[in-house]
Protein backbone atom coordinates (compact mmCIF):
# COMPACT_ATOMS: atom_id res chain seq x y z
CA UNK A 1 0.00 0.00 0.00
CA UNK A 2 2.70 2.45 0.90
CA UNK A 3 4.46 1.66 -2.22
CA UNK A 4 1.46 2.06 -4.20
CA UNK A 5 0.47 5.66 -2.70
CA UNK A 6 4.17 6.39 -2.91
CA UNK A 7 4.62 5.82 -6.63
CA UNK A 8 1.51 7.36 -7.43
CA UNK A 9 2.32 10.98 -5.26
CA UNK A 10 5.76 10.14 -7.35
CA UNK A 11 4.04 10.45 -10.84
CA UNK A 12 1.89 13.55 -9.72
CA UNK A 13 4.78 15.20 -8.34
CA UNK A 14 6.63 14.14 -11.53
CA UNK A 15 4.77 15.66 -13.73
CA UNK A 16 4.49 19.02 -11.69
CA UNK A 17 8.62 18.93 -11.60
CA UNK A 18 8.51 19.07 -15.01
CA UNK A 19 6.43 21.48 -15.92
CA UNK A 20 8.80 23.25 -13.29
CA UNK A 21 11.85 22.93 -14.69
CA UNK A 22 10.82 22.99 -18.48
CA UNK A 23 11.38 26.61 -18.69
CA UNK A 24 14.55 26.29 -17.92
CA UNK A 25 15.28 24.37 -20.43
CA UNK A 26 14.51 26.20 -22.70
CA UNK A 27 16.66 29.03 -22.01
CA UNK A 28 19.34 26.69 -21.49
CA UNK A 29 18.62 25.32 -25.39
CA UNK A 30 18.68 28.91 -26.75
CA UNK A 31 21.29 30.76 -24.56
CA UNK A 32 23.56 27.76 -23.18
CA UNK A 33 23.74 29.20 -20.06
CA UNK A 34 21.41 28.24 -16.48
CA UNK A 35 19.22 30.76 -16.12
CA UNK A 36 19.78 31.05 -12.32
CA UNK A 37 16.64 34.07 -11.93
CA UNK A 38 14.13 31.07 -12.85
CA UNK A 39 13.13 30.11 -9.31
CA UNK A 40 12.82 33.89 -8.56
CA UNK A 41 10.53 33.67 -11.74
CA UNK A 42 8.57 31.06 -10.69
CA UNK A 43 8.56 32.91 -7.25
CA UNK A 44 7.00 35.66 -9.21
CA UNK A 45 3.98 33.33 -10.71
CA UNK A 46 3.54 32.15 -6.97
CA UNK A 47 2.80 35.71 -6.11
CA UNK A 48 0.67 36.06 -8.89
CA UNK A 49 -1.95 33.12 -8.19
CA UNK A 50 -1.93 34.94 -4.58
CA UNK A 51 -3.25 37.92 -5.70
CA UNK A 52 -5.35 36.78 -8.52
CA UNK A 53 -7.06 34.34 -5.71
CA UNK A 54 -6.96 37.02 -2.78
CA UNK A 55 -7.54 39.99 -4.98
CA UNK A 56 -9.28 39.36 -7.97
CA UNK A 57 -11.08 36.49 -6.47
CA UNK A 58 -10.42 34.20 -9.73
CA UNK A 59 -8.61 30.88 -9.70
CA UNK A 60 -5.04 30.83 -8.77
CA UNK A 61 -4.95 28.44 -12.01
CA UNK A 62 -5.54 31.49 -14.45
CA UNK A 63 -1.83 32.89 -13.81
CA UNK A 64 -0.74 29.95 -16.02
CA UNK A 65 -3.09 31.61 -18.93
CA UNK A 66 -2.45 35.55 -17.32
CA UNK A 67 1.28 35.60 -18.26
CA UNK A 68 1.70 33.97 -21.26
CA UNK A 69 1.81 37.00 -23.39
CA UNK A 70 3.32 39.49 -20.94
CA UNK A 71 6.41 36.70 -20.46
CA UNK A 72 7.00 36.34 -23.82
CA UNK A 73 7.12 40.01 -24.62
CA UNK A 74 9.06 40.82 -21.63
CA UNK A 75 11.35 37.93 -22.04
CA UNK A 76 11.45 38.14 -26.06
CA UNK A 77 12.41 42.18 -25.43
CA UNK A 78 14.92 41.24 -22.62
CA UNK A 79 16.64 38.32 -24.80
CA UNK A 80 17.04 40.59 -27.77
CA UNK A 81 18.50 43.14 -25.56
CA UNK A 82 20.92 41.44 -23.81
CA UNK A 83 22.02 38.67 -25.72
CA UNK A 84 23.92 40.50 -28.38
CA UNK A 85 26.24 42.19 -25.83
CA UNK A 86 26.51 38.98 -24.09
CA UNK A 87 27.73 37.49 -27.57
CA UNK A 88 30.37 40.37 -27.79
CA UNK A 89 31.87 39.53 -24.48
CA UNK A 90 34.86 38.42 -24.04
CA UNK A 91 33.65 36.01 -21.81
CA UNK A 92 29.96 35.27 -22.94
CA UNK A 93 28.82 31.86 -20.51
CA UNK A 94 30.37 33.98 -17.46
CA UNK A 95 28.70 37.41 -18.12
CA UNK A 96 25.58 35.41 -18.42
CA UNK A 97 25.55 33.92 -15.04
CA UNK A 98 26.54 37.40 -13.31
CA UNK A 99 23.67 38.71 -15.74
CA UNK A 100 21.10 36.58 -14.51
CA UNK A 101 22.06 36.22 -11.05
CA UNK A 102 21.86 39.80 -10.60
CA UNK A 103 18.45 39.98 -12.44
CA UNK A 104 17.52 37.11 -9.43
CA UNK A 105 18.54 39.47 -6.58
CA UNK A 106 16.94 42.15 -8.35
CA UNK A 107 13.35 39.91 -8.46
CA UNK A 108 13.82 38.97 -4.58
CA UNK A 109 14.49 42.60 -3.89
CA UNK A 110 11.62 43.35 -4.97
CA UNK A 111 9.44 40.95 -4.13
CA UNK A 112 10.82 41.43 -0.71
CA UNK A 113 9.68 44.81 -0.79
CA UNK A 114 6.02 44.52 -2.40
CA UNK A 115 5.19 41.69 -0.65
CA UNK A 116 7.31 41.62 2.70
CA UNK A 117 9.28 38.61 3.43
CA UNK A 118 6.49 36.72 5.32
CA UNK A 119 5.55 33.52 3.72
CA UNK A 120 2.54 33.86 1.89
CA UNK A 121 -0.12 31.11 0.79
CA UNK A 122 -3.44 30.43 -0.99
CA UNK A 123 -5.30 28.28 0.07
CA UNK A 124 -5.58 24.52 -0.79
CA UNK A 125 -9.21 24.92 -1.17
CA UNK A 126 -9.29 27.21 -3.86
CA UNK A 127 -8.84 23.79 -6.17
CA UNK A 128 -11.16 21.89 -4.25
CA UNK A 129 -11.46 20.87 -0.55
CA UNK A 130 -12.11 16.58 -0.75
CA UNK A 131 -9.49 14.45 -1.28
CA UNK A 132 -9.28 12.23 -4.74
CA UNK A 133 -8.95 8.87 -4.94
CA UNK A 134 -6.88 6.68 -6.85
CA UNK A 135 -6.51 2.86 -6.91
CA UNK A 136 -8.23 2.95 -3.80
CA UNK A 137 -6.34 5.40 -2.04
CA UNK A 138 -6.98 9.23 -1.04
CA UNK A 139 -4.71 12.15 -2.51
CA UNK A 140 -4.53 15.67 -1.56
CA UNK A 141 -6.36 17.10 -3.76
CA UNK A 142 -3.94 19.81 -4.76
CA UNK A 143 -1.82 17.18 -5.88
CA UNK A 144 -4.12 16.01 -8.52
CA UNK A 145 -5.17 19.15 -9.91
CA UNK A 146 -1.99 20.58 -9.92
CA UNK A 147 -0.67 17.28 -11.96
CA UNK A 148 -4.13 17.74 -14.35
CA UNK A 149 -3.25 21.37 -14.79
CA UNK A 150 0.76 20.52 -15.99
CA UNK A 151 -0.54 17.73 -18.32
CA UNK A 152 -2.15 19.52 -21.30
CA UNK A 153 0.53 22.27 -20.43
CA UNK A 154 3.40 19.89 -20.81
CA UNK A 155 1.07 18.62 -24.08
CA UNK A 156 0.48 21.98 -25.70
CA UNK A 157 4.17 23.05 -25.96
CA UNK A 158 5.48 18.95 -26.87
CA UNK A 159 2.57 19.73 -29.51
CA UNK A 160 3.91 23.49 -30.52
CA UNK A 161 7.60 21.88 -30.59
CA UNK A 162 7.00 18.81 -32.60
CA UNK A 163 3.84 19.78 -35.02
CA UNK A 164 4.47 23.27 -35.90
CA UNK A 165 6.51 25.09 -38.01
CA UNK A 166 7.66 27.29 -35.17
CA UNK A 167 8.51 24.31 -32.98
CA UNK A 168 10.87 22.55 -35.63
CA UNK A 169 12.62 25.76 -35.92
CA UNK A 170 13.06 26.03 -31.87
CA UNK A 171 14.34 22.73 -31.99
CA UNK A 172 16.97 23.14 -34.45
CA UNK A 173 18.19 26.14 -33.10
CA UNK A 174 18.18 24.42 -29.35
CA UNK A 175 20.53 21.83 -31.69
CA UNK A 176 22.80 24.19 -33.48
CA UNK A 177 22.16 27.57 -33.91
CA UNK A 178 24.82 27.94 -37.22
CA UNK A 179 23.42 24.75 -38.70
CA UNK A 180 19.70 26.10 -37.67
CA UNK A 181 20.89 29.34 -39.50
CA UNK A 182 22.05 27.53 -42.48
CA UNK A 183 18.10 26.15 -43.33
CA UNK A 184 16.74 30.01 -43.27
CA UNK A 185 15.62 29.89 -39.54
CA UNK A 186 15.79 33.59 -38.13
CA UNK A 187 17.87 31.86 -34.90
CA UNK A 188 17.65 35.09 -33.46
CA UNK A 189 13.77 36.04 -33.36
CA UNK A 190 12.79 32.17 -33.03
CA UNK A 191 16.22 32.15 -29.43
CA UNK A 192 14.17 35.51 -28.65
CA UNK A 193 10.61 33.93 -29.21
CA UNK A 194 12.08 30.74 -26.92
CA UNK A 195 13.44 32.55 -23.92
CA UNK A 196 9.84 34.45 -23.91
CA UNK A 197 8.36 31.11 -23.88
CA UNK A 198 10.98 29.98 -21.20
CA UNK A 199 9.76 32.65 -18.99
CA UNK A 200 6.24 32.03 -19.13
CA UNK A 201 6.31 28.71 -18.17
CA UNK A 202 8.59 29.70 -15.61
CA UNK A 203 6.01 32.33 -14.07
CA UNK A 204 3.01 29.55 -14.73
CA UNK A 205 4.70 26.76 -12.61
CA UNK A 206 4.84 29.02 -9.91
CA UNK A 207 1.00 29.45 -9.80
CA UNK A 208 1.45 25.66 -8.77
CA UNK A 209 4.46 25.61 -6.68
CA UNK A 210 2.75 27.83 -4.06
CA UNK A 211 0.35 24.62 -3.92
CA UNK A 212 2.94 22.10 -4.05
CA UNK A 213 6.40 23.56 -2.27
CA UNK A 214 3.63 25.12 0.81
CA UNK A 215 3.35 29.06 0.32
CA UNK A 216 5.98 31.45 -1.38
CA UNK A 217 8.43 33.80 0.01
CA UNK A 218 10.67 35.82 -1.90
CA UNK A 219 13.78 33.86 -0.68
CA UNK A 220 12.66 30.51 -2.27
CA UNK A 221 14.24 31.32 -6.19
CA UNK A 222 17.65 29.84 -5.08
CA UNK A 223 16.16 26.37 -4.23
CA UNK A 224 13.52 26.04 -6.86
CA UNK A 225 16.75 26.98 -9.18
CA UNK A 226 18.54 24.27 -8.34
CA UNK A 227 15.12 21.61 -7.71
CA UNK A 228 14.96 22.56 -11.79
CA UNK A 229 18.50 22.13 -12.20
CA UNK A 230 18.56 18.44 -11.14
CA UNK A 231 15.42 17.72 -13.33
CA UNK A 232 16.64 19.23 -16.67
CA UNK A 233 20.15 17.28 -15.87
CA UNK A 234 18.77 14.03 -15.39
CA UNK A 235 16.66 14.50 -18.53
CA UNK A 236 19.66 16.04 -20.48
CA UNK A 237 20.18 19.33 -20.63
CA UNK A 238 18.76 20.87 -23.70
CA UNK A 239 16.42 17.75 -24.41
CA UNK A 240 12.54 19.15 -23.37
CA UNK A 241 11.73 15.63 -23.69
CA UNK A 242 14.24 14.32 -20.91
CA UNK A 243 12.70 17.57 -18.99
CA UNK A 244 9.46 15.40 -18.46
CA UNK A 245 11.54 11.91 -17.82
CA UNK A 246 13.94 13.65 -14.95
CA UNK A 247 10.58 15.10 -13.70
CA UNK A 248 9.39 11.89 -13.42
CA UNK A 249 12.25 10.44 -12.12
CA UNK A 250 12.74 13.32 -9.30
CA UNK A 251 9.31 12.94 -8.07
CA UNK A 252 9.41 9.30 -7.85
CA UNK A 253 12.76 9.06 -6.09
CA UNK A 254 10.90 12.07 -3.76
CA UNK A 255 8.05 10.66 -3.05
CA UNK A 256 9.63 6.90 -2.56
CA UNK A 257 12.42 8.25 0.08
CA UNK A 258 9.95 10.69 1.83
CA UNK A 259 8.15 7.62 2.36
CA UNK A 260 10.83 4.48 3.07
CA UNK A 261 13.47 6.85 4.28
CA UNK A 262 12.22 10.78 5.25
CA UNK A 263 14.77 12.10 6.82
CA UNK A 264 16.68 11.78 3.43
CA UNK A 265 14.43 13.53 1.61
CA UNK A 266 15.67 16.68 1.00
CA UNK A 267 19.27 15.39 -0.44
CA UNK A 268 17.36 13.60 -3.23
CA UNK A 269 17.43 16.49 -5.94
CA UNK A 270 21.49 16.73 -5.08
CA UNK A 271 22.03 12.87 -4.94
CA UNK A 272 20.47 12.50 -8.39
CA UNK A 273 22.08 15.38 -9.71
CA UNK A 274 25.53 13.98 -8.77
CA UNK A 275 24.74 10.49 -9.92
CA UNK A 276 23.39 11.45 -13.22
CA UNK A 277 26.71 13.94 -13.83
CA UNK A 278 29.11 10.71 -13.02
CA UNK A 279 27.48 8.38 -14.42
CA UNK A 280 25.15 9.70 -17.34
CA UNK A 281 26.19 13.31 -18.38
CA UNK A 282 24.18 13.86 -20.98
CA UNK A 283 21.24 12.95 -19.56
CA UNK A 284 18.78 9.77 -18.69
CA UNK A 285 17.69 10.12 -21.61
CA UNK A 286 20.86 10.17 -23.80
CA UNK A 287 20.58 7.41 -26.06
CA UNK A 288 17.44 7.58 -26.59
CA UNK A 289 15.11 9.81 -29.29
CA UNK A 290 15.21 13.05 -28.01
CA UNK A 291 13.01 16.31 -29.28
CA UNK A 292 15.62 18.76 -29.20
CA UNK B 1 30.33 40.71 -69.86
CA UNK B 2 27.77 39.91 -67.40
CA UNK B 3 28.16 40.27 -63.64
CA UNK B 4 28.98 37.37 -62.07
CA UNK B 5 26.60 36.12 -59.54
CA UNK B 6 28.71 35.69 -56.64
CA UNK B 7 31.34 38.61 -55.98
CA UNK B 8 33.90 39.32 -53.21
CA UNK B 9 36.06 42.14 -52.95
CA UNK B 10 38.86 43.08 -50.63
CA UNK B 11 36.99 40.45 -47.90
CA UNK B 12 39.12 41.15 -44.62
CA UNK B 13 38.21 39.61 -41.22
CA UNK B 14 40.02 40.34 -38.08
CA UNK B 15 39.61 38.08 -34.62
CA UNK B 16 41.01 41.20 -32.01
CA UNK B 17 44.73 41.60 -33.63
CA UNK B 18 44.88 38.51 -35.39
CA UNK B 19 44.15 39.17 -39.14
CA UNK B 20 42.46 35.68 -40.52
CA UNK B 21 41.39 37.40 -43.79
CA UNK B 22 43.47 39.63 -45.80
CA UNK B 23 41.63 41.69 -48.61
CA UNK B 24 40.34 38.34 -50.66
CA UNK B 25 38.53 38.80 -53.55
CA UNK B 26 37.02 36.10 -55.76
CA UNK B 27 34.12 36.05 -58.19
CA UNK B 28 31.78 33.01 -59.59
CA UNK B 29 29.34 33.23 -62.45
CA UNK B 30 26.54 30.40 -62.92
CA UNK B 31 28.10 27.25 -63.82
CA UNK B 32 30.77 27.92 -62.10
CA UNK B 33 33.33 25.63 -60.36
CA UNK B 34 36.09 27.21 -58.23
CA UNK B 35 38.18 25.56 -55.61
CA UNK B 36 39.82 26.96 -52.50
CA UNK B 37 42.50 25.56 -51.85
CA UNK B 38 45.62 26.37 -48.53
CA UNK B 39 47.25 24.99 -45.90
CA UNK B 40 45.42 24.73 -42.18
CA UNK B 41 44.93 27.92 -40.77
CA UNK B 42 44.77 29.58 -44.24
CA UNK B 43 41.34 31.09 -43.75
CA UNK B 44 39.26 28.87 -45.84
CA UNK B 45 36.56 28.12 -43.89
CA UNK B 46 36.79 31.90 -42.09
CA UNK B 47 36.51 32.84 -46.00
CA UNK B 48 33.11 30.39 -46.05
CA UNK B 49 31.54 32.13 -42.81
CA UNK B 50 32.01 35.50 -43.66
CA UNK B 51 30.52 34.96 -47.18
CA UNK B 52 27.69 33.10 -45.64
CA UNK B 53 26.96 35.72 -42.83
CA UNK B 54 28.41 33.76 -39.91
CA UNK B 55 30.59 36.17 -39.09
CA UNK B 56 30.49 40.12 -40.27
CA UNK B 57 33.14 41.25 -42.35
CA UNK B 58 35.56 43.90 -40.73
CA UNK B 59 35.71 45.45 -43.99
CA UNK B 60 35.32 44.22 -47.69
CA UNK B 61 31.80 43.65 -49.59
CA UNK B 62 29.72 40.54 -50.56
CA UNK B 63 27.22 40.85 -53.39
CA UNK B 64 25.09 38.35 -54.62
CA UNK B 65 23.56 38.66 -58.53
CA UNK B 66 24.63 42.35 -57.66
CA UNK B 67 22.72 42.55 -54.38
CA UNK B 68 24.94 42.96 -51.02
CA UNK B 69 24.64 40.43 -48.84
CA UNK B 70 27.96 41.45 -46.30
CA UNK B 71 26.92 42.06 -43.11
CA UNK B 72 23.73 40.15 -42.92
CA UNK B 73 22.27 37.69 -40.69
CA UNK B 74 22.88 33.86 -41.99
CA UNK B 75 19.33 33.70 -42.79
CA UNK B 76 18.78 36.66 -44.81
CA UNK B 77 21.94 35.26 -47.09
CA UNK B 78 20.37 31.70 -47.18
CA UNK B 79 17.09 33.35 -48.47
CA UNK B 80 19.09 36.02 -51.26
CA UNK B 81 19.99 32.16 -53.01
CA UNK B 82 23.27 31.17 -51.14
CA UNK B 83 23.84 28.71 -48.77
CA UNK B 84 27.11 26.17 -47.40
CA UNK B 85 27.96 23.16 -45.75
CA UNK B 86 29.81 22.75 -42.94
CA UNK B 87 33.21 20.96 -42.47
CA UNK B 88 31.94 19.22 -39.34
CA UNK B 89 28.13 18.19 -40.37
CA UNK B 90 25.91 18.52 -37.10
CA UNK B 91 22.66 18.02 -38.67
CA UNK B 92 19.63 18.66 -36.10
CA UNK B 93 20.49 15.70 -34.57
CA UNK B 94 16.86 15.49 -32.74
CA UNK B 95 14.82 16.05 -36.28
CA UNK B 96 14.13 13.61 -38.80
CA UNK B 97 15.98 13.64 -42.11
CA UNK B 98 13.01 14.27 -43.69
CA UNK B 99 12.16 17.55 -41.19
CA UNK B 100 15.90 18.76 -41.70
CA UNK B 101 15.08 19.00 -45.23
CA UNK B 102 11.54 20.51 -44.56
CA UNK B 103 12.78 23.04 -42.19
CA UNK B 104 15.26 23.75 -44.60
CA UNK B 105 12.92 24.52 -47.71
CA UNK B 106 10.29 26.23 -45.48
CA UNK B 107 12.25 28.16 -43.76
CA UNK B 108 14.23 29.24 -46.89
CA UNK B 109 10.91 30.37 -48.36
CA UNK B 110 11.98 28.87 -51.40
CA UNK B 111 9.73 26.15 -52.95
CA UNK B 112 11.89 22.95 -52.09
CA UNK B 113 13.10 20.23 -54.41
CA UNK B 114 11.04 17.04 -53.88
CA UNK B 115 12.67 15.46 -50.46
CA UNK B 116 12.83 12.09 -52.74
CA UNK B 117 14.95 13.90 -55.29
CA UNK B 118 17.10 15.36 -52.88
CA UNK B 119 17.73 12.60 -50.88
CA UNK B 120 17.87 10.12 -54.12
CA UNK B 121 21.01 12.57 -55.37
CA UNK B 122 22.79 12.62 -52.04
CA UNK B 123 22.11 8.39 -51.54
CA UNK B 124 19.87 9.15 -48.57
CA UNK B 125 17.11 7.16 -50.05
CA UNK B 126 14.92 5.40 -47.82
CA UNK B 127 16.26 7.33 -44.71
CA UNK B 128 13.88 9.79 -44.64
CA UNK B 129 12.39 8.28 -41.16
CA UNK B 130 15.87 8.05 -39.52
CA UNK B 131 16.66 10.10 -36.73
CA UNK B 132 19.78 12.72 -38.35
CA UNK B 133 21.43 12.57 -34.89
CA UNK B 134 21.75 8.48 -35.52
CA UNK B 135 23.60 8.66 -38.79
CA UNK B 136 27.07 7.48 -39.70
CA UNK B 137 29.57 10.72 -40.57
CA UNK B 138 29.47 9.95 -43.79
CA UNK B 139 25.64 10.00 -44.25
CA UNK B 140 25.34 12.90 -42.08
CA UNK B 141 27.75 14.85 -44.78
CA UNK B 142 25.64 13.97 -47.78
CA UNK B 143 22.41 15.02 -45.35
CA UNK B 144 24.39 18.58 -44.52
CA UNK B 145 24.38 18.80 -48.53
CA UNK B 146 20.76 17.54 -49.24
CA UNK B 147 19.79 20.07 -46.49
CA UNK B 148 21.46 22.96 -47.98
CA UNK B 149 20.38 22.24 -51.38
CA UNK B 150 16.67 22.29 -50.46
CA UNK B 151 17.02 25.79 -49.48
CA UNK B 152 17.49 26.41 -53.20
CA UNK B 153 21.02 27.92 -53.32
CA UNK B 154 22.09 29.43 -56.62
CA UNK B 155 25.68 29.65 -55.11
CA UNK B 156 26.74 26.98 -52.63
CA UNK B 157 29.96 27.07 -50.26
CA UNK B 158 31.28 23.50 -50.12
CA UNK B 159 33.34 22.84 -46.95
CA UNK B 160 35.42 20.10 -47.24
CA UNK B 161 32.76 17.77 -48.44
CA UNK B 162 35.85 15.02 -49.22
CA UNK B 163 37.17 14.99 -45.52
CA UNK B 164 36.71 11.63 -44.41
CA UNK B 165 34.53 9.82 -47.51
CA UNK B 166 35.77 6.50 -49.22
CA UNK B 167 36.60 6.52 -52.25
CA UNK B 168 33.86 5.58 -53.56
CA UNK B 169 31.71 8.16 -51.83
CA UNK B 170 34.57 10.46 -52.75
CA UNK B 171 34.08 9.71 -56.80
CA UNK B 172 29.65 9.92 -55.47
CA UNK B 173 29.96 13.30 -54.15
CA UNK B 174 32.69 14.31 -57.26
CA UNK B 175 29.71 13.45 -59.39
CA UNK B 176 27.12 15.22 -57.25
CA UNK B 177 28.90 18.77 -57.27
CA UNK B 178 29.48 18.65 -61.01
CA UNK B 179 25.76 17.83 -62.43
CA UNK B 180 24.80 20.76 -59.62
CA UNK B 181 27.08 23.30 -61.77
CA UNK B 182 25.84 21.23 -65.02
CA UNK B 183 22.61 23.06 -63.53
CA UNK B 184 23.90 26.37 -63.70
CA UNK B 185 24.69 26.17 -59.77
CA UNK B 186 27.96 28.45 -58.47
CA UNK B 187 30.30 25.74 -56.43
CA UNK B 188 33.27 27.15 -54.32
CA UNK B 189 34.70 24.51 -53.24
CA UNK B 190 36.78 24.25 -50.02
CA UNK B 191 38.77 20.89 -50.13
CA UNK B 192 42.41 19.36 -49.00
CA UNK B 193 41.72 16.36 -51.25
CA UNK B 194 43.16 17.15 -54.65
CA UNK B 195 42.64 14.15 -56.32
CA UNK B 196 39.21 15.41 -55.49
CA UNK B 197 39.33 18.82 -56.44
CA UNK B 198 40.50 17.80 -59.10
CA UNK B 199 37.65 15.99 -60.30
CA UNK B 200 35.39 18.95 -60.07
CA UNK B 201 36.92 21.80 -61.23
CA UNK B 202 40.16 22.83 -62.62
CA UNK B 203 40.11 26.41 -61.48
CA UNK B 204 41.67 27.19 -57.83
CA UNK B 205 41.93 30.43 -55.72
CA UNK B 206 45.47 29.42 -52.97
CA UNK B 207 45.06 31.36 -49.53
CA UNK B 208 47.67 31.39 -46.95
CA UNK B 209 47.86 33.17 -43.90
CA UNK B 210 44.36 35.30 -44.86
CA UNK B 211 45.72 36.27 -48.07
CA UNK B 212 44.85 35.23 -51.74
CA UNK B 213 48.48 33.95 -53.25
CA UNK B 214 47.14 32.26 -56.47
CA UNK B 215 43.90 32.53 -58.97
CA UNK B 216 44.54 30.39 -62.01
CA UNK B 217 44.51 26.46 -63.41
CA UNK B 218 45.16 23.85 -61.10
CA UNK B 219 48.18 22.47 -63.03
CA UNK B 220 49.68 25.86 -62.74
CA UNK B 221 49.01 26.10 -59.05
CA UNK B 222 51.04 22.72 -58.26
CA UNK B 223 53.82 24.93 -60.75
CA UNK B 224 54.08 28.17 -58.87
CA UNK B 225 56.75 28.97 -56.85
CA UNK B 226 55.05 30.47 -53.87
CA UNK B 227 52.36 27.91 -53.70
CA UNK B 228 54.88 25.17 -53.51
CA UNK B 229 56.47 27.07 -51.04
CA UNK B 230 53.47 27.46 -48.63
CA UNK B 231 52.35 23.65 -48.84
CA UNK B 232 56.04 22.24 -49.25
CA UNK B 233 57.76 24.48 -47.30
CA UNK B 234 60.53 25.05 -50.09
Amino acid sequence: MLLEYAIVAGLLFGVFYAYLALGLNLIFGVLRIVNLAHGDLVMLGSYLAFELYYAWHWSPLLAIVVAVVPCILVGGALYLGVAPRLARAQDPEMMSLVLFFGISQVIEAIAAFGFTSNERSVSANALGSHPVGILGQAYPVTWVVVAAASVPVLLILFAYLGRTRLGRATRAVMASPDEAAAVGINVRMVSALTFGVGVALAVGAGSLAVFMLGGVTPTEGVSITILSFAVIVVGGLGNPLGTVVGGLVLGLAFQLTLTFLPNWASLVPYVLLLAVVLTRPTGVLSRARRLA
Amino acid sequence: MAEPLLLVSDLTKNFGRFCALDGVGLDLGAGEVVGLVGPNGSGKTTLINVVSGLYPPTRGTVTLAGRPVHGGAPHTVVRSGMNRTFQIAKPLGGLTVEENLRLAGASAGHRPLPEGDLLQLVGLSGLQGRVAGSLNASQQKRLDLARALATGPRVLLVDELGAGLSPAELDQAAGILRQLAEAGMALLVVEHLMGFLAKVTRAVVVLNAGRQIFRGDLDQAVQDPEVVRVFLGG
